[in-house]
């Protein structure tokens, strides 16, 4: 499923420096999306965290591009956990949000900007493994393969959980859809 | 990473046909097309940590090719051939003595006539103060009215100056043109600091003195004269 394209070529050809600026060009969109699709608040500098943590265990990274892959979205699959766990344990803050004020109409950037939030308001609405599943093999693109190894299962059991995931996807957008007509 | 349309498409065909859905469900591809789209773009700033593991992007100097390093090397061979047969020929150093000093010969009076305004301290002589440039006022217009009936040009004393100052509304003639150096002792109080600069120069500028009149200071004793040398017409 992954087809990099920056990273192509052998990898003991690339330094270590350009190895990682390569990574970071080619991947860190894709770790900001499913970071933001796993609802963490500060997507953009978990990214770095995320990216700081690839370079502190330059010994792990095997495998070539898909193990560079795998191993980061594992850090940041890792992060992601972090994150809620925190967010569990600190009391939830509610801040004023201009959208749900019926004083106020939507600027023209809010309504480009609607489909996104609907995609993340749909996903939000799914079971956490579900979500987690669609963004590790859509928004970061990775294969069954390594999209077991980050969640720790079998091939089979994501495969399985991909297609719960999909079928629960459509059933809300239906739903969604319905409830707008 | 995909970013084409077309791939992406197949991208969520392929997933759908992977989990035995139908891949023309218009529901699901929007809604996966949508998703994947939170993947793409640019990648953020990096941090400052990050930035510091990154590879530097700017493009590298291009080194020497040949072409430099044979014109480098062509110089240095000239240069020090030059320099050898300097310091073994006394004719060499005496051709480039006269060479040097006919630049000099055809450079130098051209100075003067350059910076003689610019450059007062070149005929200062010791217990005079100079005129910077900056204090040098513009050449003022000769005096249209003479109180003393004498013409334009020659010396008037300084409340004849002073009352044409107040006709013209040029505040010029307070304390200089008088020729006698007596307003470097008593200056006018409604002298300016430029008029008092003049003054100081013991030259006449009523009756157009060169701008080197302000710009040459000369000893207390000789200001008369050399305004009546400078501005003072000819009588008759």
């Amino acid at each position: 499923m992954s087809e990099t394209t920056v990273l192509a070529g052998p990898p003991e050809r690339l330094r270590p420096r350009d190895r990682f600026t390569a990574a970071y060009r080619e991947l860190a969109p894709k770790v900001t999306g499913y970071l933001r699709a796993r609802g963490v608040d500060d997507p953009e500098a978990v990214t770095q965290e995320v990216f700081l943590a690839l370079l502190a265990k330059p010994d792990e990274v095997r495998g070539g591009d898909e193990g560079l892959r795998t191993l980061l979205f594992t850090i940041a699959h890792a992060k992601a956990v972090d994150h809620h766990r925190r967010r569990s344990r600190t009391p939830a803050l509610v801040e004023y949000e201009p959208e749900h004020d019926r004083r106020v109409t939507a600027s023209a950037e809010d309504d480009a900007l609607e489909a996104q939030t609907g995609v993340l308001a749909m996903l939000t609405a799914l079971a956490p493994e579900y979500r987690e599943v669609l963004a590790l093999r859509i928004v970061a693109e990775l294969t069954l393969e390594s999209t077991a190894a980050v969640m720790n299962r079998s091939v089979g059991a994501v495969k399985q959980l991909q297609r719960r995931a999909l079928i629960a996807l459509r059933t809300r957008v239906a739903a969604e859809a319905g409830a707008r007509s | 990473m995909i970013t084409d349309a077309s791939d992406r498409d197949a991208l969520v065909r392929g997933l759908l046909i992977e989990s035995d859905l139908d891949p023309d469900d218009e529901v699901l591809l929007d809604a996966l097309q949508d998703l994947h789209a939170l993947g793409e773009g640019r990648a953020p700033l990096p941090s400052a940590a990050v930035a510091t593991a990154l590879a530097p992007t700017r493009a590298r100097r291009r080194p020497l090719g040949r072409r430099g390093a044979t014109v480098v090397v062509l110089i240095a061979a000239a240069s020090l051939g030059t320099g050898l047969s300097a310091a073994a020929s006394p004719a060499v150093r005496a051709g480039a003595q006269h060479a040097i000093e006919a630049i000099v010969h055809v450079v130098a009076p051209l100075v003067p006539a350059v910076g003689r305004g610019t450059a007062p301290s070149d005929v200062t002589e010791p217990g005079t103060r100079a005129v910077p440039p900056s204090t040098v006022p513009a050449l003022p217009n000769p005096p249209t009215v003479s109180t003393t009936g004498t013409t334009p040009g020659a010396p008037v004393s300084s409340d004849a100056t002073r009352s044409s100052a107040v006709t013209t509304g040029a505040g010029h003639g307070n304390g200089i043109g008088n020729g006698s150096g007596a307003a470097h002792a008593a200056p006018h109080p409604t002298a300016t600091p430029p008029m008092r600069s003049r003054a100081h120069s013991g030259s006449s500028h009523a009756h157009g003195a060169a701008l080197e009149a302000t710009t040459r200071t000369v000893p207390s004793a000789a200001p008369a004269a050399h305004a009546r040398g400078k501005g003072a017409p000819v009588s008759g």
